[in-house]
């Protein structure tokens, strides 16, 4: 039985404040310089979408730890300021702009799942000029495997949908489960198919780790998928803290605080005149759980799984 | 069947949306919600409930589990059930009839498919599990409610509910087949095939199944004889609007046994027919408070020729024919006040109808009035109280009524204490109405307590079962010699013990035991003696690799009364997993022995004989 929980409300920053601290740094855009915190001789300059309640959370967590950095989200205006700089992308759709946009200077993207990233990129391929790299919005499934094997506490097989998007994490997934000590069977969803009849070829697992792949759990289908592998006692792990909520048994993700932690250090070493570093997935995360889930799932949650994770010093 | 319905798509497109974008994770969720339309399980209080907090004893037996053994039919699979016997699932293997053994008394399993209540007969002390409306490779898993948690689902003679949850129609593949062939001209055959239009799930499921007569037993039993059975089955699911679910679901099943003359006494012909169609709404009212309505119909035909050689000796070749129906309707409300208590209730009416015309023609027909109750409190995180009552009323001579207490304290992460009560009064004039002839069971009064522990370690997939029950009896009997009603009792406890995991990556095993002992003054035996029958299990089994899987079970129990013999059955399975052509193939062979130790007539007299039987079965189900 279900009970409607309202959670408390996301840490939410003065979002005037940080309306007004936009506007602050367009109205600077001919001053001189601001540099980064990190001290360097570029310049940190943020590209967002548009500025939703999220959004304005990872500015604000941004700015707090590059108080100089330039935001805007008129990427034109970001690159007429000349000199040396590194490019934030925050989000897909500033990723996309970043990407077509004649910017020099590397270019970091975060808040991006890594299979948009790699379609992104993969499409941007032929125009690019500069590098770029990214801190992934998903936790690493190697953090995924750690989380099911605390959870199972045995050796499980582990359900992995993919789609011909998504098909590459395949030989990282499998990895991941090797050195979890965990089983894998994947099952590829052919274009046209449905991913709620493709979970039978999966009834041998204990557990669906779902991949952030939009042809697989857009919202359409992502709920099919939910209520099919709970009629099968299948818990199934998210891949954000959102679906944890959304009725997934339990998830490995990353807080804003978590990536702008890790951006911090890349972005130091960027600022630095450092090489840019392979994309990479975050080095902090933590755990979420549906307790009303794994309870009825009969999952016994112990101390250590809630502690599980790797947290920012 | 009681649930929730969730309200998932708007988080999950939140969920969706802000994992993609720049929304990131730490944007709230709208509820905290679970998914499914389904029940994981069958539980007494009429609610969801992890199975370490049912206040009853439940064994969930997997589709998987069921194909790694390599059971045929439904009723072979419940020897996996901790106290069922090779032959027949009922108290402990104990028929639980009053009156010496020779009162003819109600079915005391309550079977459902998807929660639709089917069998039941009254015209018979049995129902016929190869005659269910439901195929084995339709089923995804069969849960079994055994003891006091069993008075739950609100039927007082009962100590046994066994619900097949079959796959949903979303679920199943686009198409299915299975052909089965083996020992004594056996021949199963199905084809499924799932679709999905827009809201609408549905799955159509065709099967046949045919044999010869087993013809190497020394003693003939009904259901023997040479038998041809074919049934279809539509389940369908739709989402009318959010939170708010509609599913119909029907299937038909028409059998006929050949019989055999030359049997002692001889058998005629019989042809069988029954199905169900039912319908069932659940609307979400608000997050934390659910309506069902069900509606029910089944229905069950069976008509019984003369045996022809009696038919060539001048008596009455007429069939002998009898009508079954029962329809129910039922309204339920599930009302979650906190994450520590929730509320159920309903009411409803439940009609049924027997026509039988043997000699003569009898008829009976009752309407139910029915109301029911539950509660499900955890006072404290390692504490679980639920308690249950309803009651079915329709005239001072026919009404059920039950009740149910239990407790689950769980003494750790991995350990459960379980003590469970219930009681149940019911009395019914069908038999009488009916005219059968003999000792008829009319009222009885079943107090039945059982006290558990529950081992489960996740590390090793072990799990350990220990149960201690009791039941006594207390009921009328009516005989046509005796004249008015005579009150009888019984009484028996007994222990139950299921160990089960998984010693390596590859192998797991099971094995159970129970024994049981009749009460002093127990009107339970028909001779005379206290026997202490028990029954046992253990199966093992192992992945080879590569796809390959083989399994060894062994199914046993003791002489338990006169009338019924030690039996053994054994079995070896090798399942083949594979892929050819886009398809998911399976390959499996079943090989079998059968132990009886019988007796050589069906009446029991004569010197009992071993028997023994092997078979095989090869079959091969493809999926795409």
């Amino acid at each position: 039985m279900t009970t409607a929980r309202r959670l408390p409300p996301p840490r939410s920053p003065d979002r005037r404040a940080v309306l007004r601290a936009l506007a602050a740094m367009a109205t600077v855009a001919g001053s001189p310089v601001l540099r980064a915190a990190g001290a360097g001789p570029a310049e940190l300059r943020v590209i967002t979408s548009a500025l939703g309640e999220a959004t304005s959370q990872i500015v604000a967590a941004l700015t707090r730890r590059f108080p100089g950095a330039q935001v805007s989200e008129d990427i034109k205006m970001l690159t007429a300021r000349g000199g040396p700089a590194v490019y934030l992308a925050v989000g897909p759709a500033a990723l996309e702009a970043a990407l077509n946009a004649d910017v020099t200077g590397p270019l970091v993207s975060a808040f991006v799942s890594s299979p948009a990233y790699q379609r992104l990129t993969a499409a941007a391929a032929p125009r690019r000029t500069r590098p770029v790299t990214a801190v992934f919005a998903e936790a690493a499934p190697a953090a995924q495997m750690q989380l099911i094997r605390r959870l199972y506490r045995r050796k499980v097989v582990v359900g992995v949908l993919l789609s011909a998007s998504t098909r590459h994490l395949q030989p990282l997934i499998e990895r991941a489960a090797a050195a979890a000590d965990l089983a894998v069977s994947f099952e590829v969803v052919e274009p046209g198919a449905s991913p709620v009849r493709a979970l039978s070829a999966l009834t041998s697992a204990s557990v669906l780790l779902a991949v952030p792949d939009p042809e697989l759990y857009n919202a359409q289908v992502a709920r099919a998928v939910l209520e099919s592998s709970y009629r099968r006692r299948q818990g199934v792990i998210g891949f954000s803290k959102a679906m944890v909520g959304a009725g997934t048994l339990a998830a490995a993700y990353t807080s804003i605080d978590d990536v702008v932690a890790q951006l911090g250090e890349m972005l130091d070493a960027l600022l630095a005149g450092q090489p840019v570093a392979e994309p990479q997935y975050p080095l902090y995360w933590r755990v979420a759980i549906n307790d009303t889930v794994a309870r009825s799932l009969d999952v016994v949650i112990d101390a250590t799984v809630r502690g599980l994770g790797n947290f920012p010093a | 069947m009681p649930h929730l319905a969730c309200r998932l798509s708007v988080a999950l497109v939140a969920a969706w949306l802000t994992s993609t974008s720049a929304s990131a994770q730490d944007a709230s969720a709208d509820a905290l919600v679970l998914p499914g339309s389904e029940v994981p399980v069958l539980t007494p209080s009429h609610m969801r409930q992890a199975v370490r907090d049912i206040p009853a004893s439940v064994t969930v037996l997997s589709a998987d589990m069921l194909a790694v053994y390599g059971f045929q039919g439904l009723a072979e699979a419940m020897r996996l059930v901790t106290g069922a016997s090779p032959n027949r699932l009922s108290g402990a293997n104990y028929t639980l009839k009053l009156g010496n053994r020779v009162a003819i008394g109600p079915v005391r399993v309550t079977l459902l498919v998807d929660g639709i209540e089917v069998g039941g007969t009254v015209l018979s002390d049995d129902d016929d599990w190869n005659d269910l409306p439901v195929a084995l490779n339709d089923v995804e898993r069969i849960e079994v409610t055994s003891g006091a948690g069993a008075a739950g689902y609100g039927r007082a003679s009962k100590v046994a509910v066994v619900n097949f949850v079959t796959k949903h129609p979303a679920d199943v593949e686009r198409g299915f087949g299975y052909l089965s062939i083996g020992s004594f001209e056996a021949l199963r055959a199905m084809a499924r095939g799932g679709w999905t239009l827009g809201p609408v799930a549905l799955r159509l499921t065709a099967h046949h199944r045919e044999r010869n007569e087993i013809e190497d037993r020394r003693a003939f039993t009904p259901g023997d004889d040479p038998v041809s059975v074919d049934r279809v089955t539509l389940r369908s699911a739709i989402a009318i609007a959010e939170g708010s679910n509609l599913s119909f679901d029907a299937a038909y099943l028409s059998s006929h046994y050949d019989g055999e003359p030359a049997a002692t006494p001889p058998l005629g012909p019989r042809d069988l027919r029954n199905g169900y169609a039912s319908l069932l709404w659940t609307q979400s009212i608000a997050s934390s408070n659910e309506l069902t309505v069900r509606l029910d119909q089944w229905a069950n035909t069976s008509q019984v020729f003369e045996p022809e050689e009696d038919c060539r000796q001048g008596k009455a070749c007429e069939p002998e024919l009898n009508v079954e129906r029962r329809a129910k309707l039922e309204l339920q409300d599930v009302h979650v006040l906190s994450d520590q208590l929730r509320f159920t209730g309903g009411l409803g009416l439940r009609k049924a109808l027997v026509h039988s015309r043997d000699d003569n023609v009898a008829r009976w027909s009752t309407r139910y009035r029915r109301l029911f109750a539950g509660v499900d409190w955890t006072p404290l995180p390692a504490l679980s109280l639920s308690a249950g009552w309803s009651a079915d009323e329709a005239d001072s001579d026919n009404h059920d009524r039950t009740w149910h207490a239990g407790a689950n304290w769980h003494l750790s992460d991995d350990q459960t204490l379980r003590l469970a009560v219930s009681q149940g009064d019911w009395a019914s004039d069908q038999s009488l109405r009916l005219g059968l002839p003999g000792v008829l069971l009319t009222e009885e009064h079943l107090r039945s307590t059982e006290l558990a522990y529950q081992l489960d370690d996740p590390s090793r997939a072990a799990s350990v079962n220990a149960r201690l029950f009791w039941s006594r009896l207390d009921g009328q009997v009516w005989s046509k010699k005796g004249g008015a009603d005579q009150p009888t009792h019984g009484e028996f406890y007994g222990i139950e013990l299921r160990v089960a995991g998984e010693f390596s990556e590859r192998w797991s095993g099971f094995v159970s035991a129970t024994t049981l002992a009749e009460g002093d003054h127990s009107g339970l035996s028909d001779d005379g003696h206290r026997p202490h029958p028990w029954i046992g299990a253990t199966g093992l089994a192992v992945n080879l690799g590569d796809g390959w899987r083989a399994s060894l079970g062994y199914y046993a129990s003791s002489k338990s009364t006169s009338s019924t013999q030690s039996a053994g059955r054994s079995a070896v399975t090798l399942l083949k997993d594979f892929r050819l052509a886009d398809a998911r193939w399976q390959l499996t062979l079943n090989l079998r022995n059968a132990d009886h130790l019988r007796a050589p007539t069906a009446d029991g007299t004569g010197t009992p004989h071993t028997a023994t039987a092997w078979s095989y079965f090869v079959s091969l189900a493809a999926a795409f």
